[in-house]
């Protein structure tokens, strides 16, 4: 059960996202992280012949995995979800966006089935075994730093040639 | 390991030096679209992979079909 200060926190946030965007957006672009260099990557194969995964940032996990902390500056860990999991297998757990919808269809905020049927249609070379759901609704964005490079060492032993990222 | 980001913030792109996006019209909450809307689903996540064949530095726009 969450603390009444965080109930109120997370209904004023979601209902200013909904009637002000713009002013959400731009509150959200101004907490960003600003970087110099942008990373050089090139896919050296056809989409055809690649292997794809998702991460998201919107909170979901396994509905028997751990939730994700939110009565904190934020939680910084990562989920891991296989690939074969259902939609009704899994949840979302944010702050700061409306996760009973995402709940209602969690495709919304991560589209796995519609990645898996791209594959079965054969526009895609293949599905990663698993995929990442991390927290998004943190205070300080330096901490992902470190969960980015795990989930990027887990990503490479996987030998993943695309990674999709969706929001909450 | 080429990465391909959508976004509802298209300046998010430029600011924090993201290789490539797709910015969607989508509420916030809703990246992919509308529930139940699985058509949606599949152009966004196609879409995404079409980017992804693209160089680093490109950011474009979903246009709803």
């Amino acid at each position: 059960m969450l603390k009444a200060r965080y109930v109120i926190q997370s209904k004023v946030i979601r209902w200013f996202s909904t009637y002000f965007p713009q002013a959400y957006k731009k509150y959200s672009l101004k907490a960003a992280l600003e970087k110099s260099e942008r990373p050089e990557s090139a896919l050296a194969k056809s989409i055809k012949e690649a292997k794809v995964a998702l991460l998201t940032s919107s909170g979901v996990h396994l509905r028997s995995d751990q939730p994700f902390e939110m009565e904190s500056d934020g939680d910084y860990t990562y989920r891991t979800i296989p690939s074969g999991t259902s939609d009704e297998a899994l949840t979302a757990t944010h702050l700061y966006y409306d996760t009973d919808t995402a709940k209602k269809d969690i495709s919304i905020v991560f589209p796995l089935q519609a990645l898996k049927a791209i594959h079965q249609a054969g526009e895609v070379g293949e599905v990663s075994d698993s995929h990442i759901g991390v927290y998004g609704g943190t205070i300080k964005p330096e901490p992902h730093e470190q969960t980015a490079k795990e989930v990027a060492q887990i990503l490479k032993e996987r030998e993943v040639d695309v990674l999709l990222l969706t929001p909450g | 390991m080429t990465t391909v980001m959508l976004t509802q913030i298209p300046e998010i792109g430029k600011k924090l030096q993201i290789p490539r996006t797709l910015h969607v019209p989508f509420r916030i909450g809703r990246p992919c679209g509308e529930p139940f809307d699985m058509e949606t689903r599949e152009h966004v996540v196609k879409k995404m992979l079409a980017l992804a064949s693209t160089p680093s530095g490109t950011h474009a726009t979903y246009v709803t079909e």
